[in-house]
């Protein structure tokens, strides 16, 4: 859309400077369907001066003789320089600039054709993630691209969405990320928070290995490749954005938890069964064997109480969450000549979540340059921002009642966390004087959890023609992300009292994330008639750094807050030595590689490709496999450019692709970490993983020499997994594209696959594991993309779009074991990966009450530890996603709809398990659901699915719920106004007011919040928000 | 233009030359590898980390709940798997509480590090190469004796063709497949006799090796593998080392006021109460700690009470309790400071005593036929005898069978809670045989002589993570 107004803003092109003019060029501009194109903009080449298009088409503009050409341009469509020659009529067709994007694939190395490519890629517009108000725009991308899933786990603004391309590809490595390039540059993921999305122009996704041969190792789970916008030569565009909106909480009612007349009703029912409930609901009750005992005023007094407690019915939800504002300014400034082109912008975001202490602002810049002199041609591309984020606490507390997260559910709605004043409630919780919410509060209130961001992004290329189709190259970038943390807990404060030494705490910290790249190539690219090549030779390094330091303060000075001043000494509690509650650590890595790749097209028609590259790297220790060659190729047959496609009207394109490769996987590689005070950051630890690694022990008593013992054994032999991929594509265009399918099926097998493999006793390390290099892991699919303009007219255009990818995971072999635990789920061969593995629950014995389970033989037991282990509880990896689509543009209002979807999901609810699992610690603790009230046994012959609630269930099958999802993940209508144009010259070029919404609404079986996450299990998440803006774009 | 041209160059030319090492970048923060044992006084911090590893207190609680050693108080009791033979590989019970192949493999990990690194460490202070001797000694040492514990846990008794497990001389991650007792004693024997000529010869450090606590070891083996000329000849050396306790001292050592008979032990803290094997720490003298197990009636029975020294260190008839209503004999030998002290059930563990070497020296006496008159079985016994029971009357025994069974009841007595009651009967082929008052119920009275589950199985787990391992026979 950006572009659209930029190119819209254009068309009134203000005439300034005029010169001498002694020849009129006119013409006619169409479309490709031969209708006159209005409003198009006729720009004198390398000058700011030209007209535009009349409504049927028609401009006439005055050339001076030295004009060589002319530029067209407009909404939607690309751009066409049309040399003049002795020419006066010049007519022009312009073609939809969708096709623009369509027809390169931008690799990272280069652009190119999409006629000759033969990978697996998609590309996606800048407006798809552009305005779009999420503070991490990889956040976006879900339903957008077949075959990657993105999934959100933290409502947090800022936080990086989870991508998987095609799978899970590795066992250790399960949940690492893509590789991200931002203008050849790369950078960390899960790392965009202070990164301005508004500035992209393109996203490509590469999925398969011929699409990310050039990345080779980093490359192994597919490539996100950014560029930026660029200048235009002979335009100056100026734009203003501006958003405003909320964030809100989503829709929290299909928890159906109790209300303070259901809870208190349970309480009693589960106390008169002889649960051993100490809740009020029970203590207080007139039918507790006790009451009859008590004299007539403590018996008042419980029935006070109890009526007390009834008037109160307390909905945290909106105690907890808020309705968050959000605002947005950005401004850019673009242009130039043929020779000189820049794109400088300033942006600015702000967005307070849903929670109470969340938000996010930022602060960023770019400049992009682009300058040729002679045959050498400079690009500079820089971006630098600042970012402050508040975080919540609930996600550093994970597990605990001071988790806002978790405690929404677990309170019990007839606990009041105000007084009548507005002043908070708090102080010790008991069952019966419940403060749990008063106590959260109050810790949100005091606790302050601040992240602080410096982020610069920075690559210079340079090429060099040294001859016509000899070209060199050098590419140096530089990514780094400075970072100051602070996590504080105010003395005094309550929850300040209960910290360590009775006086709150102060940690902060620092960090630096470096990553230096440099590319040098030299690149042949030659025509002969029929015939294309292309070859280059590379040879890149990439060199990370990481440092932290951080320290931890006690006892502080109750009259100040968030500092370290006035901090008091600390008991050293009789020892002879103190603890260190600072510390730093560092790390590096680097990565080598030499590669080569070559194309060649015959006629337009047929193209070969191939790559050979060997990568070396030190986060690999073992000499002998530091280093791996590896290689790619590919084959594409373009159909529609053979004779006997000629003669039909319905295929417009035919194209036929085929690659294979090896893609090894550096990103995988296990990795351990170092604890910097605090906690707020950590150092990886490198090559840890691969070395016996000592700590200190004192568990010896018998000698007063302090005792040092392995931690891990370390795998000297670890060597890189490689992906072998395989991919078979086909893209076929009916109507004059009016249609586009691409469809694309693919292998890829995970060799030398790293495992967490436990770890026999004789090693020394029995009941632990080591990563090694075992087994064989699939990944198998499908991936269809469909787009088809329905309607396109001058005044109404409908496109449609979808698109539907089939994963199946399939763990092929694990060496030397079949099958291990890990946490909720097994690793077992022949099964996909993610697979839960848990007791099978049946339901409440009618006879007895107690939970009924399967045992390994399929006969039914009430005794859990004699219950079997099944694993066909399915995966939490989704086999089936996708997104559809709907642009509509109605003259100048323009509708566009995103859904997304995944099914064939499966994920723990942990939040249900609590609420439902009735036993007296969960009801004394937690508020129930109201399933409870119905489905619960109470007496023999009852036929329920929950135990009594003398019996607990424990946490089994019960808990795993189909998690798949049909979200109305995005909306947006805008309205384009016209330029403005005053005593001739153009003020507003360009006009747009949109209104959006995100995260709109969802369809599941699930029940809570949120079946989306990146997770085996659903417990104390911060769930994504619903965000509704409002924004205007204006061009000037 | 020129000026372009050459800084491109100069770009390629440096990014090429400057990044030969960009992928040996190592570690720099990391203390592992050569780094770790890097200096003879690294190696003895690893040594120390090794010894803290290694505990017995696994050996005692086996001993005394597969056998007929303790019974169930009835104030709290989870061990039906395990104290009434019903165990399997999965066996949480074993799982939890008798997993002895994690621990010992681990003490023989951390010093086959040390043997490693030990040859190329810098010795450059004073005294560092006479304590890299001692070192390897003190690892050889652990090394055979975490061996020998996991023999007594996973295999059969002693037969050459007999199944032992991996003996590990070098750390190893990969599968390992279980050895031949044959070979896997004579590779235990060699560390052991090496150690015995590295480690200090002297009593000056009880808490780490010496060569009194290797020669015990030595005796020990030598009895389990029924080579009874050296078992003789090994306790006879560190009973003339370290003599019996009298009658006087004897309490001492299980209140640690001294370390008579002792010449290897494991130093406890409050983080390792032995004591609360049988009984837990008591909040108050009102509310004394959980008894979990009681000493036996059959164990209880066979001291006599008045005259023999060793009822009142070892067992107590606590009228607190008995007051209480609640289960008054308890476990005495562990209870540490007293009742809701700091260090209550807080006592050192007692790894070799001369008790002990007597006990084998007349077994091996009277395996060789040596059953009565001047160093005989009969004389060791009495002399033991002489040493706990107020005025005992020396014994006389007529024939092999009676002095061994005499024997094998003193070793019951004298070694009650040390961890030995189960292995020896499984050592000499006899059955637990509770008394129907001791057993949680009838079907737990006998486990027959010969059991397979005198050997415990290999856990589940292992089988998992090790495929070469073979499980014991009767647990497929």
């Amino acid at each position: 859309m950006r572009k659209f107004f930029s190119i819209l803003l254009f068309s009134f092109g203000i005439l300034a400077g005029v010169s001498a003019q002694t020849k009129s060029i006119s013409g006619k501009v169409t479309d490709e369907k031969g209708a006159g194109l209005a409003g198009v903009s006729v720009i004198i080449t390398g000058t700011n001066q030209g007209t535009t298009t009349n409504a049927n088409g028609v401009y006439t503009v005055s050339v001076n003789d030295n004009t060589k050409s002319l530029s067209f341009s407009n909404t939607g469509y690309s751009t066409q320089d049309v040399a003049i020659g002795s020419r006066k009529t010049i007519n022009v067709s312009l073609k939809s600039s969708r096709v623009d994007l369509e027809e390169v694939v931008i690799t990272g190395y280069g652009r190119e054709k999409k006629t000759q490519f033969s990978g697996a890629a998609t590309t996606l517009s800048a407006d798809k993630v552009e305005t779009v108000p999420v503070g991490a725009f990889d956040q976006t991308l879900q339903g957008r691209v077949a075959g990657m899933q993105v999934n959100s786990g933290s409502g947090q603004p800022g936080s990086s969405a989870n991508i998987t391309i095609r799978g899970i590809q590795s066992i250790s490595g399960a949940g690492a990320q893509p590789l991200y390039i931002l203008d050849g540059v790369p950078m960390p993921a899960n790392d965009m928070q202070t990164l301005n999305a508004n500035d992209f122009e393109s996203i490509t996704v590469l999925k398969d290995a011929s699409a990310a041969a050039l990345y080779g190792a980093r490359g192994g789970l597919g490539v996100i490749v950014i560029t930026t916008k660029k200048g235009k030569a002979g335009t100056n565009n100026f734009t203003y954005r501006t958003q405003f909106g909320f964030t809100q909480p989503p829709n929290p009612s299909n928890f159906n938890m109790m209300n303070t007349e259901q809870i208190l009703f349970y309480e009693e029912r589960a106390g008169l069964a002889g649960a051993g409930i100490t809740s009020p609901g029970w203590i207080y009750s007139k039918k507790n064997p006790s009451y009859a005992l008590q004299t007539p005023a403590v018996q008042a007094r419980r029935d006070f109480l109890l009526d007390s407690l009834r008037g109160i019915n307390s909905n945290f939800y909106d105690v907890l969450f808020r309705q968050g504002l959000s605002q947005t300014h950005d401004l850019n400034f673009s242009g130039g000549t043929d020779k000189t082109k820049f794109y400088i912008s300033a942006g600015m975001f702000d967005q307070k979540g849903t929670d109470l202490n969340s938000r996010l602002r930022r602060y960023t810049t770019r400049m992009n340059i682009d300058h040729t002199v002679g045959k050498l041609n400079v690009n500079f591309n820089n971006s630098i921002g600042y970012s402050i984020s508040n975080l919540t606490e609930g996600e550093w507390l994970g597990n605990s009642a001071r988790n806002p997260f978790q405690i929404v559910w677990r309170a019990k709605p007839y606990e009041n966390p105000y007084r009548a004043d507005g002043s908070i409630i708090f102080g010790a919780n008991t069952s019966s004087v419940p403060k749990v919410i008063g106590n959260t509060l109050e810790a949100l209130q005091n606790a302050f959890w601040q992240n602080r961001q410096i982020k610069i992004h920075s690559g210079l290329t340079m090429a060099y023609k040294l001859l016509p189709y000899l070209t060199l190259k050098n590419t140096v970038g530089i990514d780094v992300a400075s970072e100051t943390g602070i996590r504080a807990i105010n003395a005094n404060s309550y929850v300040g009292s209960l910290q360590t030494f009775n006086a709150g705490f102060n940690t902060e910290a620092s960090s630096t994330n470096a990553l230096l790249i440099n590319t040098a190539a030299v690149i042949f690219n030659k025509k002969f008639g029929k015939h294309d090549v292309e070859t280059g030779g590379y040879f890149e390094v990439v060199r990370g750094y990481q440092k932290a330091l951080g320290f931890f303060l006690y006892n502080l000075d109750p009259r100040l807050s968030l500092t370290g001043q006035g901090a008091g000494t600390l008991p050293t509690g009789g020892t002879p030595t103190y603890p260190q509650n600072a510390s730093s650590a560092k790390s590096g890595y680097g990565i080598r590689s030499f590669f080569a790749s070559s194309r060649y097209t015959y006629n337009n028609k047929y193209t070969v490709n191939g790559s050979i590259r060997r990568d070396g790297t030190s986060r690999i220790l073992n000499e002998d496999n530091k280093e791996i060659t590896t290689w790619a190729a590919g084959f594409t047959w373009n159909a529609a450019r053979e004779s006997f496609f000629k003669n039909q009207n319905v295929l417009s394109d035919l194209k036929l692709r085929f690659s294979y490769g090896q893609t090894p996987n550096i990103g995988s590689i296990t990795t351990g970490g170092f604890g910097i005070s605090g906690g707020l950051y950590g150092v990886t630890n490198y090559l840890g993983p691969q070395i016996p690694s000592f700590g200190t022990s004192n568990a010896f008593y018998g000698s007063t020499i302090a005792g040092q013992v392995p931690t891990t054994p370390g795998n000297p032999n670890l060597k890189i997994e490689t992906i072998e991929k395989s991919n078979i594509g086909i893209d076929l265009g009916f109507w004059r594209n009016r249609g586009t399918l691409t469809a694309d099926f693919y292998r890829n097998i995970t060799n030398d696959l790293f495992v967490s493999q436990p770890l026999g006793a004789t090693s020394g390390f029995g009941n632990t594991s080591l990563p090694i290099n075992a087994g064989k892991m699939s990944n198998k699919g499908v991936e269809l993309n469909l787009s088809v303009d329905v309607i396109r007219t001058q005044k109404f255009d409908v496109t449609l779009g979808a698109n539907h990818a089939i994963n199946i995971n399939k763990i092929e072999d694990l060496g030397a074991v079949n099958e291990y635990p890990v946490g909720t789920g097994i690793i077992r061969k022949g099964l996909p990966f993610g697979s839960h593995y848990t007791q099978h629950y049946l339901g409440a014995d009618p006879a007895t009450g107690r939970p009924t389970y399967k045992r390994a033989d399929g006969t039914i037991t009430t005794n859990i530890s004699e219950a079997g282990l099944f694993a066909d509880f399915g995966t939490y990896l989704p086999k089936h996603t996708g997104g559809f689509t709907a642009d509509v543009r109605i003259s100048r209002i323009t509708i566009s709809a995103l859904f997304s979807y995944q099914f064939d999901v499966f994920r723990y609810n942990n939040v249900e398990n609590w609420t439902t699992r009735g036993i007296s610690g969960y009801t004394n603790a937690v508020n129930q659901n109201t399933i409870l009230l119905t489905e619960q046994w109470q007496k023999p012959g009852d036929n329920k699915y929950y135990p009594s609630p003398l019996y607990d269930k424990g946490f089994t099958s019960a808990d795993i719920q189909d998690a798949k999802f049909l979200r109305f993940r995005n909306l947006n209508v805008s309205y384009a106004f016209p330029g403005l144009n005053k005593n001739g010259r153009s003020v507003i070029k360009s006009a747009k007011f949109y209104v959006q919404g995100q995260n709109l609404w969802i369809w599941s079986p699930w029940r809570g919040l949120d079946p989306e996450d990146r997770d085996n299990i659903s417990l104390n998440e911060f769930p994504n928000p619903r965000m509704l803006v409002t924004g205007i774009d204006i061009n000037f | 233009m020129k000026i372009s041209k050459l800084l491109l160059l100069a770009a390629v030319v440096v990014s090429s030359a400057s990044c030969k090492k960009v992928i040996e970048i190592q570690e720099t923060d990391l203390i592992a590898g050569a780094t770790a044992l890097k200096t003879v006084t690294n190696n003895e911090s690893a040594i120390i980390g090794a010894y803290g590893g290694f505990a017995i207190e696994m050996d005692i609680l086996l001993n005394a709940t597969l056998s007929d050693e303790v019974k169930t108080a009835g104030e709290f009791y989870n061990a039906g798997t395990t104290h009434e033979w019903q165990y399997s590989p999965t066996d949480v019970g074993v799982r939890d509480n008798f997993t002895a192949i994690v621990p010992q493999y681990r003490t023989i990990d951390r010093v086959n590090r040390v043997l490693q690194a030990l040859p190329k460490a810098d010795s450059t202070m004073a005294g560092d190469n006479q304590k890299k001797a001692r070192l390897r000694g003190e690892a050889l040492f652990l090394r055979a004796f975490a061996h020998f514990q996991l023999f007594r846990y996973y295999s059969g008794n002693y037969n050459p063709d007999g199944l032992a497990m991996p003996y590990m001389e070098t750390p190893a991650i990969g599968p390992q497949a279980r050895i031949k007792m044959g070979p896997y004693f004579v590779k235990m024997l060699a560390d052991l006799t090496e150690a015995k000529t590295l480690v200090p010869n002297n009593l000056a450090d009880k808490n780490r090796a010496n060569f009194l606590a290797a020669t015990a070891l030595h005796a020990r083996i030598a009895l389990y593998m029924r080579d009874w000329p050296t078992a003789e000849a090994q306790s006879t050396i560190y009973i003339n080392g370290l003599p019996l306790a009298t009658a006087a001292t004897f309490p001492g050592i299980w209140t640690d006021a001294n370390t008579n008979e002792v010449a290897f032990q494991m130093v406890r803290t409050t983080a390792i109460r032995i004591g609360s094997l049988f009984r837990g720490t008591s909040a108050s003298l009102a509310q004394i700690g959980t008894v979990v197990w009681s000493p036996s009636d059959k164990l209880f029975n066979t001291y006599d009470q008045a005259n023999d020294v060793r009822f009142n260190s070892y067992i107590k008839i606590e009228p607190l309790l008995a007051a209480a209503g609640r289960p008054s004999r308890i476990v005495q030998k562990y209870a540490g400071t007293g009742y809701a002290t700091a260090n209550e059930n807080v006592n050192n563990a007692k790894v070799f005593r001369t008790a002990e070497m007597y006990l084998i020296r007349a077994e091996a006496r009277a395996e060789q036929n040596k059953i009565t008159g001047a160093n005989s079985a009969e004389s060791d016994l009495n002399t033991l005898r002489a040493a706990r029971i107020t005025g005992y009357v020396p014994e006389v025994f007529a024939t092999k069978d009676a002095v061994i069974d005499a024997i094998i009841l003193e070793r019951f007595k004298e070694l009650a809670f040390e961890g030995h009651r189960f292995w020896d009967l499984k050592r000499r082929g006899l059955a637990v045989n509770r008394l129907p008052s001791d057993a949680p119920n009838p079907t737990a009275v006998t486990l027959a002589a010969g059991s397979f589950l005198f050997t415990l199985p290999i856990p589940q787990t292992e089988i998992l993570a090790n495929p070469a391992i073979q499980q014991n026979t009767g647990y497929n």
